[in-house]
């Protein structure tokens, strides 16, 4: 292992240091950009679809004859209360990112974080 | 290095750009984890003809590279684009930094031309085809593996050259 160190001048690690730093360098323009902000909660009950906006409240769903609530507090979702057996969709805890959903089939309800279209669909090789 | 004389110096470039293409070809047999991303085994050549034989020749084999690499490995006009303008910068800045840094051995020399050689593609890639700036994602994480690519064709450029003072150069 020494062997291979030795061939390493200074000069050479200096430079290789000083390319890892440039090309980490995007990273800090990356933070300023946001793409996918999360726009909606679409909450969808039997086969309907209901959106809300992501300020805080508290939705109950007492009026589409499903004994559940849905909590929404800092751009973050989720399902409080159900009464289905298995609780998986309570389970499932709190939903922020594009496209994440909390599920609870006995009920037929299903609550996923919808975002606005960005510019390119897909990167394909 | 000492100058050599015209026929050796032509019959040398002759070996080299039917290396450096070989090389190119074969490299895209070896898998790897990330999509598109290579060796940059085809480097080795160019490498040792800025060592050997002086910038002009290193542009003939950068030239020759990018034009026959991109036939043979189809997709002619998107490959040929991206490539020519990646190699030939990254020659000119990799003979350039050969000349100014004394110190340098072949690996750091290596480094550098697989990050420039990665970083010009992208920039290509912006201004001609994917016109937006969410590929600046994906420029970190290539550019990192690109110069350590580039350490390993510098190391095997570094062999190669011990072996060739030896027996090729000398006499």
């Amino acid at each position: 292992m020494k062997k291979y160190i030795k061939i390493f001048t200074l000069t050479d690690i200096i430079i290789i240091i000083i390319l890892c730093l440039l090309s980490l360098t995007p990273f800090l323009y990356i933070s300023h950009i946001k793409y996918n902000k999360p726009t909606y909660l679409k909450v969808t009950i039997d086969d309907r679809i209901i959106r809300y906006n992501l300020d805080n409240k508290i939705i109950n769903l007492d009026k589409y004859n499903k004994n559940m609530t849905i909590e929404v507090k800092n751009r973050k979702a989720r399902i409080v209360k159900s009464d289905c057996p298995l609780k998986l969709c309570v389970k499932r805890g709190w939903i922020e990112h594009c496209r994440e959903s909390a599920i609870c089939l006995p009920n037929k309800v299903a609550i996923q974080i919808e975002c606005k279209d960005s510019d390119i669909d897909a990167i394909i090789r | 290095m000492q100058s050599l004389d015209s026929n050796k110096n032509i019959s040398i470039l002759g070996i080299l750009t039917a290396f450096t293409i070989i090389i190119g070809f074969l490299e895209n047999l070896i898998p790897l984890p990330l999509p598109g991303v290579k060796l940059g085994l085809a480097n080795i050549g160019i490498m040792l003809s800025i060592y050997i034989l002086g910038f002009s020749k290193s542009i003939y084999i950068a030239f020759l590279k990018s034009i026959i690499l991109s036939i043979f490995t189809g997709n002619l006009i998107i490959k040929f684009s991206i490539s020519l303008p990646a190699t030939v910068v990254a020659t000119t800045i990799m003979f350039i930094s050969y000349k100014l840094l004394k110190k340098a051995t072949p690996l750091s020399i290596g480094a550098i031309g697989g990050f420039i050689h990665m970083n010009m593609q992208f920039f290509v890639i912006k201004t001609l085809y994917l016109k937006t700036t969410a590929i600046i994602y994906l420029v970190p994480y290539y550019s990192i593996i690109s110069v350590f690519s580039g350490i390993v064709t510098g190391y095997i450029t570094y062999k190669i050259l011990k072996v060739l003072e030896q027996t090729i150069l000398s006499s």
